[in-house]
């Protein structure tokens, strides 16, 4: 055998391993995304919706008359690659309104917030209420 | 054997070896300052918009009746917030800070330093729209060479943050977009 034969095998080798570490950790940092807020602007959305529907009385109407069509009009036309869902809780902690934005479907990791809010009786007491809003990118 | 034959055949491929090897890790560090660099100036962009948007949602500023002052300035006022409460904008509040960032030179340059957006070369513009699209207040500004927040919004020394308050009892989107010249 030649002497120099076993050398040359293990320097290609070498070569070829070195080689395929570097396009591989290469590919890897190519893919490394720059943006850090993404979740956190997801939970300041739901913060956003939730208190402003409290405040303007969106989720105290809707418990009031049962009805869905309110938040349903907000969620479709919040940002385009935001998908999002509402459901209202009572204090026992049963569902009593849901409402989805239609044709969304996630990709990614949700943000989940939880408000809870006072709906005022007819004999005037006051009753308990959460919200609790998921978001996520399309 | 010849003597000279073990020095001419592996000692050179040996160095060839090593100067491939090398200039593998050349480039690859090159590529790994590079990306930890665009990283950090994106983060700092990322988190000054995001304070930026939240000081102005969630805050009256301070003095909370900054916008009644004659004079607006480093010395005048501390932090400038367009809310009354939290989520709650006040639209006194909102022509001023609207009148003031269109306006040219200094008076730009003060509202910026008060957002807290002071680092070199940041600029940023700001929309108010109702959630079906019209706009109804609007720092017009884009940067130089570029046409609209849409081709300016997935480039890495841009940060556009979207989050939503209540002008007028009605459910609103306020944008705010920061790049850097």
């Amino acid at each position: 055998m030649n002497r120099a034969f076993i050398f040359t095998l293990d320097a290609i080798l070498a070569i070829i391993l070195c080689s395929i570490l570097f396009f591989f950790t290469y590919s890897l940092l190519a893919r490394i995304q720059y943006s850090v807020v993404r979740e956190t602007i997801l939970t300041d959305i739901c913060s956003d919706v939730l208190t402003s529907l409290e405040k303007n009385h969106t989720l105290q109407n809707s418990v009031y008359y049962s009805r869905t069509s309110d938040m349903r009009s907000i969620l479709s036309n919040l940002s385009s690659t935001v998908c999002s869902n509402i459901i209202i809780y009572s204090s026992d902690n049963k569902p009593l309104l849901t409402t989805t934005r239609t044709d969304c479907n996630c990709t990614a990791s949700r943000s989940v917030l939880v408000r809870s809010f006072v709906v005022p009786q007819t004999n005037g007491t006051l009753s308990e209420y959460m919200a609790k809003m998921e978001a996520c990118y399309k | 054997m010849r003597k000279a034959q073990l020095f001419s055949e592996d000692i050179i491929f040996a160095i060839v070896l090593v100067l491939f090897t090398f200039s593998l890790w050349l480039i690859l560090r090159d590529r790994v300052l590079s990306m930890i660099s665009a990283g950090e100036t994106r983060r700092q962009l990322d988190e000054a918009t995001s304070d930026a948007l939240s000081q102005l949602l969630e805050t009256s500023g301070n003095p909370a009746n900054w916008n009644q002052l004659s004079t607006i300035d480093e010395t005048t006022v501390a932090s400038i917030g367009i809310a009354s409460s939290r989520n709650t904008l006040d639209s006194d509040k909102i022509d001023k800070f609207i009148n003031i960032s269109n306006s040219e030179g200094s008076n730009y340059t003060t509202i910026k330093r008060l957002l807290g957006l002071d680092r070199a070369g940041y600029k940023f513009n700001f929309t108010i729209s109702s959630l079906d699209g019209v706009t109804l207040y609007d720092v017009s500004r884009l940067p130089s060479g570029e046409l609209g927040n849409a081709s300016y919004a997935s480039l890495n020394t841009t940060a556009f943050i979207e989050r939503f308050a209540l002008l007028n009892n009605s459910l609103v989107k306020v944008t705010l977009g920061v790049w850097i010249e």
